[in-house]
């Protein structure tokens, strides 16, 4: 993204604001509307809904669009950034708060189907790729991102999914 | 359910479009976007498939977490075996769409899915891409395209092939993605299908 005199933090926001998509699925609100108040200010381009409509105006042709809007000032950088902002304010007000627990660096919240407990997890620390199956279920780390359906311990699940190979 | 040996297999095909081809002047003429919808839509056709890629199906269920609809069991959906009375609807083919082109970037180019925003939420905006990603962070997508820059992707799919679909979707995407790529980004375009087996049709734009 283009240098806006606050490099730094809009490279830092970016990767809290993808942070805080997955924590959502988690259902930690808190953590979303914490990066939404401290992030959500430098993606404002608060005149460009006019600018669009306007630009729009100049001609019929679809396909004309994207030279105008370039023409005009309209950079990519804006509409990105206009685009995150609405993300992040939809994200903040469609995550739900759910309960969550702390295993070691392990963020999770356990939903009690009818039939099986599905985990959604966030292991600070965590690297590479693991896929653990057993009698109860079975249980995925991506990264950072940990999902598990289990009729038996989640506990145990997570543990085994965070412990190295 | 997933075990180790067993894998989703996606067919590829590829075509390159350099930003220049495509019209955006009011030298341009209106006929030119269908007439390269056209020459894409053939070359893709010809070209399939031009790669084929295995994905672990683990992955597929974590790409899944990027998609825009609440669907579940994408890996049931993608299985011939499903229920073949029934139609698919829109949103679990959109989703499928979506899904196995973030699996294919995590597959081909180690795109991890942590680092991509799912802008397809906002798309009502009307000049959102379906996901933004910064090229310079992926060593392998650099040497693809050729260069640094914001990524943008637009990400469809339906159960049914057919060149019409895909020839009206080539259009109407290209004006969409162009709003936010043109003159020096890259996107690429993906169109997900089943033919007997899962194929995707992939256009690489470049500047």
């Amino acid at each position: 993204m283009e240098n806006d005199g606050c490099g730094d933090k809009t490279l830092n926001c970016i990767e809290e604001i993808g942070k805080a998509y997955f924590l959502s699925w988690i259902g930690d609100k808190e953590f979303v509307d914490k990066v939404k108040r401290e992030c959500l200010k430098q993606f404002e381009e608060p005149v460009l809904k006019e600018e669009l409509a306007k630009i729009s105006e100049m001609t019929r042709r679809d396909w004309e669009l994207p030279a105008l809007l370039r023409d005009h000032g309209v950079e990519s950088d804006r509409l990105v950034r206009a685009t995150i902002h609405e993300f992040l304010e939809r994200l903040s007000y469609a995550t739900e708060p759910r309960e969550i627990e702390t295993l070691g660096k392990v963020r999770f919240s356990v939903s009690n189907l009818e039939f099986v407990k599905v985990v959604r997890g966030y292991c600070e620390n965590c690297v590479g790729y693991k896929f653990e199956m057993d009698a109860y279920g079975f249980g995925i780390r991506y990264e950072k991102l940990i999902y598990i359906e289990t009729r038996g311990d989640a506990k145990e699940m997570i543990r085994k999914l965070v412990e190295s190979p | 359910m997933a075990s180790k040996s067993y894998h989703v297999q996606l067919k590829i095909s590829w075509v390159d479009l350099p930003s220049d081809a495509i019209p955006h002047s009011n030298k341009d003429s209106d006929g030119d976007l269908d007439v390269i919808s056209s020459a894409l839509t053939d070359t893709l056709v010809q070209n399939m498939p031009s790669e084929i890629v295995e994905l672990d199906p683990g992955k597929i269920m974590m790409a899944s977490l990027l998609s825009s609809k609440l669907v579940t069991g994408v890996l049931g959906h993608l299985d011939e075996r499903r229920w073949g009375g029934k139609y698919y609807s829109g949103d679990i083919s959109a989703s499928l769409g979506e899904t196995m082109a973030y699996a294919l970037l995590e597959k081909k180019f180690e795109v991890k899915f942590l680092d991509i925003i799912p802008l397809r939420q906002v798309k009502y905006l009307g000049f959102s891409p379906d996901a933004v990603i910064d090229v310079s962070k992926y060593p392998k997508l650099i040497s693809f395209l050729g260069g640094k820059g914001l990524l943008f992707l637009n990400a469809r799919g339906s159960y049914r092939w057919s060149q019409a679909w895909l020839h009206r979707n080539l259009r109407r995407d290209m004006v969409q993605v162009e709003k936010v790529r043109y003159p020096d980004n890259f996107a690429i375009l993906t169109y997900l299908y089943r033919d007997q087996e899962w194929k995707m049709m992939a256009v690489v734009i470049r500047p």
